[in-house]
């Protein structure tokens, strides 16, 4: 009888244990469905042990290079290839990085600069250990356990001053939220003049004087809109509400201009209504309008203009008001860096708009440059020629950047992703040059897995003096 | 142990290790069903009890300006417990027809079980939270009227099924079903020339497709299948003649990039209605009469169809957003309900609301036809629904806010208000309905359109204009 009873017990024991550690598993299921808050740590501590392992200089190639399936000892003659006479006539910088360009500079060049003849090059040492030192603003930021702020910065875009001097917009590809590190005035020898840790992003404008534009961001938890917009809730994050940084030459912040309010005051509200709560604008180039703009009413020189990826959109603000004139769309999406060209034209690095099919049915898309005419709407595809198959494949979702020459006869179309950079002439595409941004592993001391070579995927180019048009 | 298990558990939820997946799906449908209380809460949020004594329902459904007599039959749109008086030994009316200072002279009868019971001609899958039946949630969604008087109507599903598109019936006078078919048809379709059916629906895609090409070829959407926007051309006995892809030309379209940018990966058009170009179309270099147009909800813009390649000749964004109810109304001006407009306030303040605005496609001018005075009808504002109906002269259209359950009859030249209506439902004999005053709204009611005047709209406004 005892013995049975034993039995028993240990049944009922048994029993309470399993459905002890069912309910044990069920809630920890139940924690990580619902967000609770044990997860939440669990999951913050879990991706800060993946960063510090992952913060590793290899761990963090693959963010900005890919490999490549080229010789190390041909690097030299496929990074330019003249295609065309009249081709580089201007010196055309690329932008670099850890590891770029370390021929010229050892542990990389934030710049290069290749002047009229190719072999001339000037190059700028990429120098992040300097920006502490040159900072003049700093805004608050997480990061990952162990990350170290200046071995994670990347360039993300750039552009010339009037004297030489670079203005770099940089990101943090992994461990930081936001990603935004920050603007900097650099000079040509790689010494930082001011850093703004900000929330700066994309690719900025240097205007007259010296006063440069910068695409920014505030970073605001359920913005309230104006009026009974409603409220833009993110789940994932702080909403990035993007807004245009005015700089000074010395880089103070003269006059923030909000997006929010110009588009809650002009006819194209409703896009507020519908945006994306997350990132609503994704504000990727600030240019101004130039003085020889004709043809649309109201616009002025000097008058803003703004490329906007999840609007697919393109906004002409007054550049004293900051009003919202125009308001934009066409074929092109996703589309990054426009520019006023003549007239009522504007250039454009066209993501999204390039599609076709092949003989097969099967469908294919490409990144374009593309002119639109805003009196009219017309649009013309400089590049690529229909008949150029080869470059109907190059295909960016991500950046890309239009640099429009002095002459502004030719244009610069970085493929940001590609690694690879043309220029063409606007009036009929033809293509002149032709860049790949291959670097050669060997004196990094890295060790790339089965090739010694890699493909830049964070490099645009620009004329040099872009900025003086 | 307790502490192993439940970091256990915590990591196979989040690798969604085997049966994580499963037991998710399960604890989500337990809870829906709960949450659902059949036949309680499925009704929350749909009616609201209006102050109207329910002996002058009859009278207030429909107010005319200076007592003024309808020009044109009005079909107001029913579904169940709407026009009971009407439709006595159904369950409602699904519509019924108002004349002359709004008096009722004809009634669709409509039978929830008639149609969830009926033998559909076409049937497509659905997922649905076990235990909550189709006529519990299905809703009249819109109705247009064939030649011969018999309706044709769409249906959708409030929550607990996906796709959530509940089909499309043709039913004749006497509230028999003559097909239905169970499909993922929706929004608002289109009766044309020799009872030919234009009909937005969709196509789900599985699991392989990607709506972008190669290199291009991560998958968008991570919340289900996506839905591919199709109109489907069906003959006067629901059979399908031939299906237009809309996402396919899009995709074949200069416009393709519209579809594979944001804003809905899931659903990145949302086609919400089908009309066809009049006969009255000018100054539109490639349109001509008889092209398909349809609106583009989840694009905020609207596009033009060749009626036989299926080519898109026009695609069109503008101020409006969300829109619905896409109709040529002359020339090169269409006309639609814009469900998020922005007018501002005496101080500046931006302020949404739901007008009925004419595009010219031709030069992209706009014009706000209601309301002329945002300060009355301000409020009036809903981000989905929506319809607009066009007078058989093209002189005036019938908005309907179906989101308030009120409709406003307008000259279109100057915005005049012509006649308003309001679904109003005595619904005393109904116990759900218990504890209130008698007297109810529907607020996802199918809305309000000319009886027969839709279809040939377009043409009538081109005989004005000659």
């Amino acid at each position: 009888m005892t013995a049975r009873s034993g039995r028993g017990g240990g049944s009922v024991r048994w029993f309470l244990r399993l459905s002890v550690a069912a309910l044990a598993f069920g809630a920890g299921l139940q924690a990580v469905w619902t967000e609770a808050a044990p997860w939440k740590v669990v999951r913050r501590g879990v991706k800060s042990l993946a960063g510090m392992v992952a913060a590793q200089k290899e761990g963090r190639l693959d963010s900005v290079m890919w490999l490549a399936d080229v010789s190390a000892d041909s690097i030299e003659a496929r990074r330019i290839r003249m295609v065309a006479p009249g081709g580089l006539r201007d010196p055309v910088v690329a932008e670099g990085g850890w590891w770029q360009f370390d021929e010229h500079c050892p542990e990389g060049c934030l710049a290069v600069e290749y002047g009229g003849p190719v072999e001339s090059v000037r190059a700028t040492p990429f120098r992040p250990d300097l920006l502490d030192a040159a900072r003049i603003a700093d805004s608050p930021r997480e990061k990952t356990f162990g990350a170290n702020s200046n071995d994670e910065i990347e360039t993300f875009y750039m552009t010339a001053y009037p004297n030489g001097d670079l203005l770099a917009v940089f990101f943090y590809p992994d461990f930081h939220f936001p990603s935004f590190a920050g603007v900097a005035r650099v000079k040509r020898g790689g010494e930082p003049i001011w850093h703004r840790r900000d929330y700066s992003h994309h690719e900025p404008h240097v205007a007259a004087g010296d006063t440069a534009w910068v695409p920014g961001a505030e970073l605001e938890e359920d913005v309230r809109l104006p009026g009974d917009l409603g409220v833009w809730s993110c789940e994932r994050h702080p909403t990035y509400v993007d807004v245009v940084n005015v700089l000074d030459a010395d880089g103070a912040l003269v006059e923030q201009v909000s997006l929010v309010a110009a588009f809650a005051q002009s006819p194209w509200a409703s896009v507020l209504l519908t945006a994306d709560p997350c990132d609503p604008f994704h504000l990727n180039s600030v240019s101004l309008v130039r003085d020889d703009v004709s043809g649309l009413d109201g616009v002025r020189p000097g008058d803003v203009v703004l490329s906007m990826r999840h609007l697919s959109a393109v906004a002409i603000l007054d550049g004293r008001t900051h009003a919202l004139k125009r308001y934009v769309t066409g074929t092109f999406g996703a589309q990054h860096s426009v520019k006023h060209l003549r007239g009522s034209e504007f250039v454009m690095f066209d993501n999204n708009g390039g599609h076709g099919r092949r003989r097969d049915g099967a469908r294919y898309a490409y990144s374009r440059v593309l002119v639109v005419d805003f009196a009219t709407g017309e649009e013309t595809v400089v590049f690529p020629k229909s008949d150029s198959e080869r470059h109907r494949n190059w295909i960016t979702t991500a950046r890309g950047r239009i640099s429009i020459s002095p002459d502004g006869e030719r244009a610069l179309a970085s493929y940001t992703e590609q690694g690879r950079a043309v220029e063409v002439r606007i009036e009929d595409g033809e293509v002149l040059a032709e860049f790949d941004f291959l670097h050669d592993m060997r004196r990094s001391g890295l060790r790339p897995p089965d090739s010694n070579v890699l493909r830049s995927t964070n490099t645009n180019a620009f004329y040099g003096r872009e900025a003086s048009r | 142990m307790v502490f192993a298990f439940f970091v256990a558990g915590m990591y196979w939820a989040a690798k969604q290790v085997f049966p994580a997946d499963l037991v998710h799906g399960w604890t989500t449908t337990a809870a829906r069903i709960l949450d659902a209380r059949l036949g309680e809460r499925l009704d929350a949020g749909r009616w609201e009890f209006a102050d109207v004594p329910a002996d002058s329902v009859a009278n207030a459904r429909v107010r005319t300006t200076q007592g003024a007599p309808l020009v044109d039959p009005v079909l107001s749109v029913g579904g169940m417990w709407q026009f009971r008086e009407h439709c006595p030994r159904a369950d409602g009316c699904l519509a019924v027809e108002h004349r002359g200072s709004g008096q009722v002279v004809r009634a669709w009868p409509f039978a929830i079980d008639d149609l969830a019971n009926a033998e559909p001609i076409a049937a497509l899958p659905f997922e649905r939270t076990p235990g909550v039946q189709a006529g519990d949630v299905l809703v009249v969604d819109h109705v247009a009227m064939f030649s011969d008087g018999d309706l044709l109507a769409t249906f959708r599903r409030r929550d607990h099924f996906f796709p959530s598109g509940g089909g499309i019936a043709r039913i004749d006078e006497t509230g028999r079903v003559l097909w239905y078919r169970r499909d993922y048809s929706h929004g608002e379709p289109h009766v044309g020339p020799g009872d030919t059916i234009w009909a937005p629906s969709q196509r789900l895609a599985d699991e392989s497709f990607r709506l972008r090409p190669q290199p291009m070829s991560h998958k968008l959407c991570d919340q289900g299948p996506v839905q591919l926007a199709v109109v489907n051309v069906l003959d006067g006995d629901g059979r399908l003649v031939r299906e237009m892809s809309v996402v396919d030309a899009m995709l074949d379209s200069p416009w393709a990039a519209h579809v594979v940018t944001r804003p809905d990966a899931c659903n990145p058009l949302h086609v919400n209605s089908a009309s066809l170009v009049g006969a009255a179309v000018s100054g539109l270099v490639d349109a001509n009469p008889g092209d398909v147009v349809v609106s583009i909800g989840n694009r905020g813009a609207f596009a033009v169809l060749d009626r036989h390649s299926d080519r898109v000749l026009l695609y069109v964004q503008g101020t409006f957003s969300r829109q619905h109810s896409v109709k040529h109304l002359r020339g090169s001006e269409f006309i639609m309900f814009d469900n998020l407009g922005v007018w501002k306030s005496s101080d500046g303040t931006p302020m949404a609301y739901s007008r009925v605005l004419v595009v010219d496609a031709a030069t992209g001018r706009e014009k706000t036809v209601f309301p002329t005075e945002p300060r009355r009808f301000g409020p009036w504002k809903q981000y989905d629904h929506g319809r607009v109906s066009v007078s058989s002269d093209g002189l005036r259209a019938l908005a309907s806010y179906s989101r308030h359950a009120k409709a406003v009859e307008v000259r279109i030249e100057d915005g005049a208000v012509l006649a308003e209506f309001e679904a109003l439902h005595d619904v005393r004999a109904l116990p759900v309905f218990a504890g209130g005053n008698g007297v109810v709204r529907f607020l996802d009611s199918g809305g309000f359109l000319y009886a027969g005047g839709q279809a040939r709209a377009g043409d009538a406004a081109g005989r004005q204009g000659r």
